[in-house]
């Protein structure tokens, strides 16, 4: 073995044996249990069984991943439009306030993440002020509730990955050369056309790494639904809870979790792909 | 004389700063205009409220007779070519210069198609039209820049120092490039630099600005050979300020002046002299003719003797540096002379002559000291020990 090549192994050695252990086999080990019967006393049983694949099929499940989907979907979306005017104005921005901005954005991050969605709760309460003021205000009907439902999870998971859409964006719009807007006003644009035209695809690598941290971990939420959920704002997480510490049917749980590992890796795979594409363009194109 | 493009007593501030005062020209339709000054003297304010991106405080900019200071750039007939370029880097040539035409819509696809293989032979890039702007030369990005700009037929071309970022000989090129363009599409350009040579190789006419104002107004020629103030006489090429006294009006054309160190010279009446008037004149250092020997020349011509103190050697010139007296007269002269008319060449402290025509010399209107700060003077060395605090040269 050449030093060149020890040298390599001894830096990623490390890294490749904690992927390994931590990840690769507890994954692969999670696949096999999906494969596996349950017992009565909420063990994995010995053969193999498909049961918990077919119980995807019936009762809620469906639903439940059809929800997880569509509001970390939304959730992305809606991160992504509020992020977009404030990287842009940020961009633009110089100095001080920038600095100032960008902390307030961080801010929330020096508080637990349990905390602030508790916050929420308290905020939301049907006691609670929020509530309280919208209705002497005659906003919302007395018996609107504002907790325990999806729109309560939609809010939350908003307020909570807001900040992992605007700083990619923000690093993105940083390097964003805005003479070219400039240029594309110049040239006939509207102040939105150049903002969609020229603005947005500028910073396109933002946008995928903004999507990715956003969409990816609110597919796997699990506190904020059962936090301020309730059983009209369950996940796929939620589910996945429920099965390994309350019913102890760790098959099933395993299933789901596979499930969503699945539908994890189709955005991952989208966006890589999508970059490699661009890469090969720069360089071949 | 059409009036195509007029600023109408147009002023623009910056907080306390005062980017442009109360200028008032207009630039004819089809011709090359340029907006030439140092840097912060208001060029650039100038043509970015053509192109939109700043409101004047006060004052119109008409186009066709009609205010468009207050128009968005996307609603204004003029495009601009950028001096960083600004092309879109997510876009190919072809749909960068696709852009302006596509937005209109005021084409079809396939007009706007055949319009773009046009601009694409226009400005020589036909073969690397589906290229990304980053695999392209600074000249190239430069010529898509032009192309995505002219696309649109705009009514005026603005070009915000389009050669700045190019080296030297590229620049050259690209000028005599962006001239035979303009002699092909007959739109007016509005044209920004800093550089004089550029400005004086493609104008039709130019405006030489300092300090928010136009200082001058006129052809390349005109602006170089009878600058107005002692400001564009210095800013543009170099030259020389001799201050003196009218002693007497010999006839309609010449007077005599009594000049420091130089005796009487005569000099030629530019404007109405009258006895005793004070005068500066600008003498460029390419009009005097430098020899060893005295030379024999016309009775118009001025004679004075003085020592070289310094030379650059610049190819194709020599650059000297006279001392008369208490005054350093900057001298160009062709090194034909320096190294084959005389038996020995010209050096460091050699004593010579230098004259002029009466008629080389203009007098300007006003005389300000600091505008000596465009001149050109010598590296302090230890021969200059002795000589008198001059101001150090910009470069």
């Amino acid at each position: 073995m050449n030093p060149r090549k020890r040298d390599e192994l001894i830096l990623t050695g490390p890294t490749l044996a904690w992927l390994l252990f931590f990840f690769a086999i507890p994954a692969l080990a999670m696949v096999a249990i999906s494969f596996r019967p349950t017992t009565p006393y909420g063990g994995v049983g010995e053969g193999v069984s498909l049961d918990a694949w077919k119980a995807l099929g019936n009762r809620h499940y469906p639903l439940i991943l059809w929800r997880t989907v569509w509001l970390s979907v939304v959730t992305t979306v809606v991160c992504l439009a509020i992020s977009l005017p404030i990287v842009y104005l940020l961009g633009k921005m110089q100095g001080r306030w920038r600095a100032i901005l960008l902390v307030l954005v961080i801010i929330p991050f020096w508080t637990n993440f349990v905390i602030r969605v508790a916050a929420w709760r308290v905020l939301l309460h049907p006691e609670g002020i929020v509530r309280q003021t919208l209705i002497s205000w005659g906003i919302i009907e007395p018996d609107t509730l504002l907790l325990y439902h999806e729109g309560a999870v939609l809010m939350v998971m908003v307020y909570t990955y807001l900040p992992f859409a605007i700083l990619p964006l923000y690093a993105a719009a940083e390097r964003f050369d805005f003479g070219l807007m400039e240029a594309a006003r110049d040239l006939g644009a509207s102040g939105f056309a150049a903002f969609s035209k020229v603005f947005i695809p500028g910073i396109s690598r933002g946008l995928a790494t903004a999507t990715m941290l956003v969409l990816i971990p609110a597919l796997g939420s699990y506190l904020i639904p059962d936090l301020v959920g309730g059983p009209g704002g369950e996940m796929i997480g939620n589910k996945i809870a429920q099965r390994t510490l309350g019913d102890r049917n760790l098959p099933q749980a395993a299933t789901l979790s596979v499930a969503l590992l699945i539908i994890t890796l189709i955005p991952l795979f989208a966006i890589s792909h999508l970059n490699r594409r661009e890469r090969r363009g720069a360089i071949a194109g | 004389m059409s009036e195509f493009l007029v600023f109408d007593h147009v002023t623009k501030r910056f907080d306390d700063f005062i980017a442009v005062s109360d200028t008032s020209f207009s630039i004819e339709k089809g011709e090359v205009f340029s907006l030439l000054g140092p840097s912060g003297c208001g060029k650039t304010t100038l043509l970015r409220m053509v192109a939109g991106f700043i409101e004047p405080d006060e004052g119109r900019i008409l186009l066709h007779g009609e205010d468009i200071a207050k128009l968005p750039p996307e609603k204004r007939p003029v495009n601009t070519v950028f001096q960083n370029y600004a092309l879109f880097p997510h876009l190919t040539l072809r749909q960068n210069i696709a852009f302006g035409p596509e937005l209109a819509k005021k084409l079809s696809k396939a007009q706007i198609a055949d319009e773009i293989e046009r601009m694409l032979e226009l400005v020589d890039l036909t073969a690397h039209a589906d290229k990304k702007p980053s695999e392209l030369s600074g000249g190239q990005k430069q010529r898509v820049a032009i192309a995505r700009a002219l696309i649109n037929k705009p009514d005026v071309l603005l070009l915000d120092e389009p050669l700045a970022a190019l080296d030297l000989k590229l620049r050259q090129r690209l000028l005599v490039e962006l001239e035979d363009l303009h002699d092909e599409v007959g739109i007016t350009f509005l044209y920004v630099t800093h550089d004089q040579s550029e400005a004086m190789g493609i104008s039709d006419r130019m405006a030489v600005m300092n300090h928010g104002n136009v200082e001058q107004i006129g052809t390349p020629a005109e602006v170089y050979e009878s600058p107005e103030n002692s400001f564009v006489a210095a800013f543009i090429g170099d030259t020389n300020f001799l201050h003196g006294t009218v002693e007497s009006v010999i006839d309609e054309e010449y007077s005599n002046a009594r000049v420091a160190d130089f005796g009487t010279i005569q000099i030629y009446n530019d404007r109405p002299l009258s006895q005793n008037q004070e005068v500066t004149l600008s003498l460029r250092p390419e009009k005097i003719v430098l020899s060893r020997n005295q030379p024999t020349l016309s009775k118009e011509h001025n004679l004075a003797r003085g020592v070289i103190q310094d030379m650059i050697y610049l190819g194709s010139l020599t650059r000297f540096w006279i001392r008369i007296g208490t005054q350093l007269i900057a001298v160009e002269a062709q090194h034909g002379r320096y190294f084959l008319d005389d038996e020995k060449p010209l050096t460091w402290e050699d004593e010579v002559w230098i004259g002029w025509h009466a008629n080389d010399g203009y007098l300007l209107k006003e005389f300000e000291e600091e505008d000596r700060q465009f001149l050109s003077l010598p590296d302090a060395g230890p021969h200059e020990e002795d000589g008198p605090e001059e101001p150090r040269p910009h470069p």
